[in-house]
């Protein structure tokens, strides 16, 4: 099964065998209880923050997940408000226990972590799966809570190099593929340290701390960003050695041209997977069980024949080449999408005639992104100073956007785009010819239910974000906001191709009341509502007529899950979907899980209007609920409701038993 | 928090500005800072950039072995550099072997490293001892050219809890034993982090003299690197960083941490108060001076070094940070163990930061005697420069770099410090009040004397002075910079009451810095005392003539192979208390014809001794340098001289 979720990708039919299976397993049909609609103002809303304390207590053991559990010393218990802003932590003592006291009454996640053993969370099915929330009453006495940690597991091994000695200073990653925004990625593993392990002086490392799973292993040599490289090959040596036989040939006077040198041989280190590969689609997986110690995951860095690729970049009138900012980045096979450290990505100043060179590229596919700002400024050739190395480190988690530009305001931006391929040789014709960007335009439009649409509609912000893309990334100038008229007309202009997110917002007017304020309720341009469908902007596409729409209604979906016998049932995921396929999208914002409290209680707030179906199962991976064919499955099993505009509806739900349970 | 940087050998001053904000609580953060240089005095190219080196007929055949063993060490990484140009790397053969051709001719600097080696350099006779041009005549080919490495040294162990358990992620770090302005010091270096069965490694060590700690606290290192840089959004990275350090922010700012957090929490005791362990010094040592020092030759391995450590109380010390116009809100505070005033930095000094009503709270901290420090350092103005935005999961990272000329304005706000002292004895210590009183500024002009033009005004700024404090002060604010204005009058930040060198980096061609006089006093070699109110009318000294001194290493019958020269004042007072930069006591190499040259020495009186520069290890020992005086020969320099000096291989 777990192998089976890693390949899911590349293998679309198995994987719709698996997520049918595990509907089966986890899916339980919830009947609705008496559904009461609601229209009101949440008189709820704290705008006051008071001091967050209590007398409510939270207590237990943290054990091990053996056969016998034994209570874990020392472990870290962290109590964290999830509405409020209680951050606690304690650490038990020799018997395993421990308490959290004063806290106000609230909705909190617990979790315990301790060096060495996988992080766990109060009521989670797996390691990686979210908790049950703990919900306190004002003064309650919460006691026997039991969290269960298991011991992670560790990966060790040896890195060589390339000349078989020890690889001292390799910075070694462990890494593990993820759905994230419904595409597969690869992502440091969680536990052990995310930044990875360097070699020490025996090229020895060892990442502990790690969740059962399948695992990548890659290891970036220590030298791997210093430039050009030449190779002392055998034919240089013994071209050296003949020289030295000859008598000394000084230079040619002046005015003598000396014959072109030969080219070197260039080498660089690229970033080597486990058992050896340089690309990450010939990598092997290490499969780790729970608390399994795998030694011996040993590999040897390579030398890599690298490339010199040059170019031009051609500028409108009037602009200076040395302001166009170039970034170049691995798009092949040798990127692990999602892990920013494995893709090569450098940024390099033009010369005033437009020229520039990327030494020492190792070999694959790239893209070179050119971009300029139309404010930059101009004749500052000479005072520029140039980043040498450019280079990325790794947060957590995958999709990158990666922004450059002038800190300023924007203005029409110029953009060009090329691939190349590095194959060891030197590559000297890219041409970037920079063209305008892209303008959006259209109107505001305000339709209040309490609130009246603001008067001065130049205070009205609108912007393009970069859509989060899990594979790849964007390279873009950074957006100015959009230049609004009092008429409620925007255009935001200078825009390059890509993927984008529209956001916006409006003052709230004075004395409007709690909880009252412009939210944006679509904004549809070219007939979609690309609050649902990122902006997808093509070359030469031109904009104009986006309708955006701000509302001051919200809406939310709350209510208790309960077992067959009414008793709170914390122990399952409620999921809220929209009815119409159309909206199952990797990002959709009308699906969404959560887990209900220790008492049972849920809400699901900031839907837009609409239909909605909602399911309870019992367990979901990260990423499932976006999957069409898993909310295929689930449909039959749910309840559908209808949320109007403004409307808080009160679920509650009742878990009405198993379906053909085959286990 | 990891904190990066990449930064480019030639220039003068360096301009960062890094900023992040998270989503999300528990975002794993990662900063990385650009540093980027500006342009220096005279221009490499166009761009500020550096030319290829250029093209001739000349050939540097050569091959790099291990120190100890003389045998070739595979795959080092070789560069070769030429001043003014861009320098060019090749990786040595399986057998050490490495070949550079179409060389003009020139004064090459050679060098090479190798991972798990101590790096290697041309003439270079000892780890980190002197070196020595390569001169290549008009199409040379030379051949036999060999550098040394040597291999680094190890420590290792386990670090167990009281009760035998490994303690996992907890920092242990060595600290190596130097001269540092004439005495011994201990200089904090390399760390690890105990792994799953509470086993480090330090493999990457010189040959030397190492004491093992495990120290308390947040090691605050990367943090104090961060703080002076960052623009405006300091406020927001000194909140992130501490929640990721597990130190509390304030007391009410919204988020609070209880009790413990990072790698010294011992838990709670049988009173359900918290628990801490103290600075370790291996073996079992509270204090610094009454560690074993252990000391490794090259190659040597010592991976016995276990700790056992025993927990103690750890007491609540929370308070105001009070400035003169009401709280101070952001600011990172220290406490320094008052014993770690004898080490060179700052190795186990806590860090808090006052919430936006100037409450700070250290949460655990063990009982014993502490300086508590505090400096604000007003934010620097930074041009327009390029913004890259990396956004990933809930973190977005930006990197801002600017550039400039020279050194960027000073800030007009005056930089805020205090001091006090903190005695934790039996309970927690709240209400306590640290009062921030305004910086001193230091003021002059420059000055040059010589028949070459004086430089342009617009090039002045790029003239660096700062002031260096002569004491070691762990959380203060270390070294700090002026500014030099086209009028020719300069200014420094403020600093807090003490005694500093001024010290210039980097003098307009044709210039030489001869140093800083405040009434005719010298102030670069031996520091001036500021008490309080500004003080003003410093002359920073620059001449066209420097006072130079060169001559011819002999030794009878015998080769000067391997020979270094040593020049250091007659007055023995001198030898101790000249800060970081010793102008006046210099070791260099003297070259395969004995010849040797010093540039650039304060006119005075000195002794002038050749050792074979193997045993010149810790040369500026006082001790090692009153062993040279019976051979030594005494020449004495005046201003603007030249002078020339043979000198005879000691016994």
């Amino acid at each position: 099964m777990k192998k089976n979720m890693a390949n899911r990708a590349i293998e679309p039919l198995r994987y719709r065998a698996i997520a049918l299976g595990y509907c089966v397993i986890g899916l339980l049909v919830a009947v609705p209880l008496a559904a009461q609609v609601v229209h009101s103002v949440d008189h709820q809303q704290r705008d006051g923050q008071a001091t967050p304390t209590g007398t409510a207590v939270v207590s237990g053991v943290v054990v091990s997940d053996e056969a016998t559990p034994q209570p874990i010393r020392r472990a870290q218990v962290t109590l964290t408000g999830s509405d409020q802003p209680v951050f606690k932590t304690t650490f038990t003592d020799a018997t395993g226990r421990f308490a959290v006291t004063d806290l106000p009454a609230g909705r909190y996640s617990l979790a315990a972590t301790k060096g060495g053993f996988v992080r766990a969370a109060y009521g989670a099915k797996r390691h990686d799966r979210p908790g049950t929330p703990v919900n306190l009453a004002n003064g309650q006495q919460m006691t026997g809570l039991t969290l269960r940690m298991s011991r992670g597991g560790v990966i060790a091994g040896t890195i060589m190099d390339e000349t078989g000695m020890p690889a001292v200073g390799a910075q070694v990653r462990v890494l593990q593929y993820r759905v994230q925004q419904g595409e597969r990625v690869l992502v440091p593993a969680t536990g052990g340290n995310p930044f990875g392990e360097v070699t020490d002086d025996r090229g020895a490392y060892r990442m502990y701390g790690l969740p059962p799973g399948e695992y990548l292993v890659s290891a970036t040599p220590r030298n791997s960003n210093v430039g050009e490289i030449r190779a002392s090959t055998e034919a240089e040596i013994r071209a050296a050695l003949a020289a030295l036989q000859q008598p000394p040939t000084p230079a040619p006077p002046a005015g003598q041209p000396l014959p072109p040198p030969r080219e070197p041989v260039t080498v660089g280190f690229a970033p080597v997977y486990f058992p050896g590969a340089t690309s990450v689609s010939s990598a092997a997986s290490v499969t780790l069980a729970s608390g399994e110690e795998r030694g011996g995951v040993d590999f040897s860095l390579q030398l890599v024949r690298t490339a010199k690729i040059e170019g031009t970049v051609i500028v409108p009138a009037g602009f200076s080449p040395q302001n166009v900012q170039l970034t170049m980045a691995a798009t092949g096979a040798q990127a692990a999408p999602g892990v920013l450290g494995s893709t090569f990505l450098n940024r390099v100043t033009p010369a005033a005639d437009g020229k520039f060179s990327y030494a020492a590229v190792p070999p694959g596919q790239y893209t070179i992104n050119a971009r300029l700002s139309a404010n930059a400024p101009v004749g500052r050739a000479g005072g520029g100073a140039q980043p040498e190395v450019f280079e990325f480190v790794m947060a957590s988690g995958g999709g990158q956007t990666i922004t450059t530009g002038p800190a300023s305001r924007g203005g029409t931006a110029y953009w060009a785009t090329a691939e190349v391929t590095a194959d060891g040789t030197t590559q000297s014709n890219v041409t970037l010819a920079l063209q305008p960007g892209m303008t959006v335009s259209g109107r505001l439009e305000f339709k209040g239910t309490r609130l009246a649409a603001p008067t001065d509609l130049t205070r009205v912000r609108v912007s393009l974000s970069p859509a989060p893309s899990a594979t790849g990334f964007n390279v873009m100038t950074a957006l100015p906001g959009a230049q609004i008229d009092a008429s409620g007309r925007f255009t935001i202009t200078g825009v390059t191709p890509g993927r984008y997110l529209v956001s916006g917002s409006a003052p709230a007017p004075a004395g409007g009341g709690p909880g009252l304020n412009w939210t944006l309720k679509s904004a549809i341009i070219k007939g979609r509502d690309v609050l649902d469908y990122p902006l997808e902007i093509a070359p030469n596409d031109e904009l104009a007529d986006a309708v955006l729409t701000f509302t001051d209604a919200t809406q939310n979906v709350s209510g208790v899950l309960q077992d067959a016998s009414g008793r709170p049932a914390p122990d399952y995921t409620i999921i809220v979907f929209a009815a119409d396929k159309r909206y199952w999208t990797p990002q959709a914002r009308r699906i969404r899980s959560t887990r209900p409290g220790t008492d049972g209680r849920f809400n699901v707030t900031n839907l837009p209007p609409g239909d909605y179906r909602i399911a309870a199962v019992v367990d979901i991976a990260q990423g499932e609920a976006n999957d069409p064919a898993f909310l295929e499955q689930l449909v039959p099993a749910s309840y559908a409701f209808t949320l109007a505009e403004g409307e808080r509806k009160v679920q509650d739900l009742r878990i009405a038993g198993l379906p053909n349970r085959p286990l | 928090m990891t904190l990066k940087r990449t930064t480019r050998a030639a220039g003068v001053a360096a301009i960062v500005a890094a900023a992040v904000t998270v989503g999300a609580r528990q975002q794993e953060i990662r900063i990385t800072q650009e540093v980027m240089t500006t342009n220096p005095i005279g221009g490499q190219g166009p761009g500020g950039g550096l030319v290829p080196i250029p093209q001739g007929t000349g050939l540097i055949l050569g091959q790099i072995v291990d120190a100890g063993s003389n045998r070739p060490v595979p795959g080092a990484l070789v560069t070769l550099g030429l001043p003014g140009s861009r320098p060019i790397r090749a990786l040595a053969d399986g057998q050490g072997r490495f070949v550079f051709r179409d060389l003009p001719k020139g004064r090459f600097n050679l060098t090479a490293t190798k991972a798990g080696f101590v790096d290697g350099a041309y003439g270079r006779m000892r780890p980190s001892g002197p070196t020595l041009p390569f001169e290549l005549v008009d199409g040379e080919r030379a051949s036999g050219v060999s550098m040394a490495l040597w291999r680094h040294a190890a420590v290792g162990g386990t670090v167990l809890d009281e009760q035998g358990e490994p303690i996992v992620g907890a920092t242990v770090r060595v600290l190596r034993r130097q001269i540092i302005g004439g005495q011994w010091r201990l200089v904090p270096g390399t760390q690890d982090l105990t792994d799953d069965r509470g086993a480090y490694r330090i493999g990457t060590l010189e040959p030397g003299e190492y004491v093992v700690a495990v120290p308390m606290g947040q090691g605050s290192s990367a943090l104090d690197g961060l703080l002076p840089m960052v623009d405006g959004q300091r406020d927001v990275v000194v909140s992130v960083a501490a929640v990721r350090m597990g130190v509390a922010v304030g007391g009410d700012s919204g988020i609070f941490i209880e009790g413990m957090g990072g790698n010294d929490a011992a838990g709670v005791g049988e009173d359900g108060k918290p628990l801490t362990y103290p600075t370790t010094f291996y073996p079992a040592s509270a204090s610094a001076a009454r560690a074993t020092v252990t000391k490794l030759g090259s190659g040597d391995e010592r991976t016995n070094l276990d700790f056992q450590m025993r927990p103690v109380r750890a007491l609540k010390i929370s308070g105001m940070a009070v400035g003169p116009e009401g709280p101070v809100a952001n600011l990172a505070l220290t406490l320094v163990p008052v014993e770690a005033e004898t080490l060179a930095s700052a190795l186990d000094t806590r860090t808090a930061f006052s919430n936006a009503g100037g409450a700070f709270t250290f949460p655990s901290v063990p009982p014993g005697q502490y300086l508590m420090r505090a400096t604000r350092t007003p934010r620097i103005a930074f041009g327009a420069g390029d913004a890259t935005i990396v956004q990933q999961g809930g973190a977005t990272i930006m990197t801002r770099t600017a550039t400039a000329a020279g050194a960027p304005p000073l800030p007009t706000e005056p930089t805020l410090w205090a001091e006090m002292p903190v005695s934790v004895a039996a309970s927690d210590m709240t209400d306590l009040s640290i009062l921030l009183r305004p910086g001193i500024r230091v003021t002059g002009i420059v000055q040059f004397d010589g028949a070459t033009a004086r430089p342009e005004s617009d090039r002045l700024s790029s003239i660096a002075v700062s002031l260096e404090p002569a004491d070691v002060r762990p959380g203060g604010p270390g070294t700090v910079r002026g500014r030099v204005e086209a009028s020719g009058q300069f200014a420094t930040m403020g600093v807090p009451a003490g005694r500093y060198f001024v010290r210039v980096a980097g003098a307009p061609q044709g210039w030489t810095f001869r140093g800083a006089t405040l009434g005719g006093r010298d102030v670069t070699d031996t520091p001036m005392e500021i008490e309080s109110g500004d003080v003003s009318g410093i002359t920073l000294g620059f001449t066209d003539r420097p006072t130079d001194l060169s001559g011819h290493v002999q030794m009878d019958g015998a080769s000067t192979d391997g020979a270094s020269v040593i020049v250091f004042p007659t007055d023995q007072t001198a030898w101790v208390g000249y800060g970081s930069a010793a102008r006046r006591l210099r070791n260099v190499r003297a070259d395969k014809t004995g010849a040797y040259s010093v540039s650039n020495l304060p006119a005075g009186e000195y002794f002038v001794a050749a050792v074979a520069d193997k045993t010149a290890v810790d040369w500026q020992n006082p001790a090692f340098l009153a062993s040279l005086t019976t051979d030594a020969v005494r020449v004495r320099l005046s201003d603007g001289q030249r002078a020339t000096q043979n000198v005879k291989v000691g016994r």
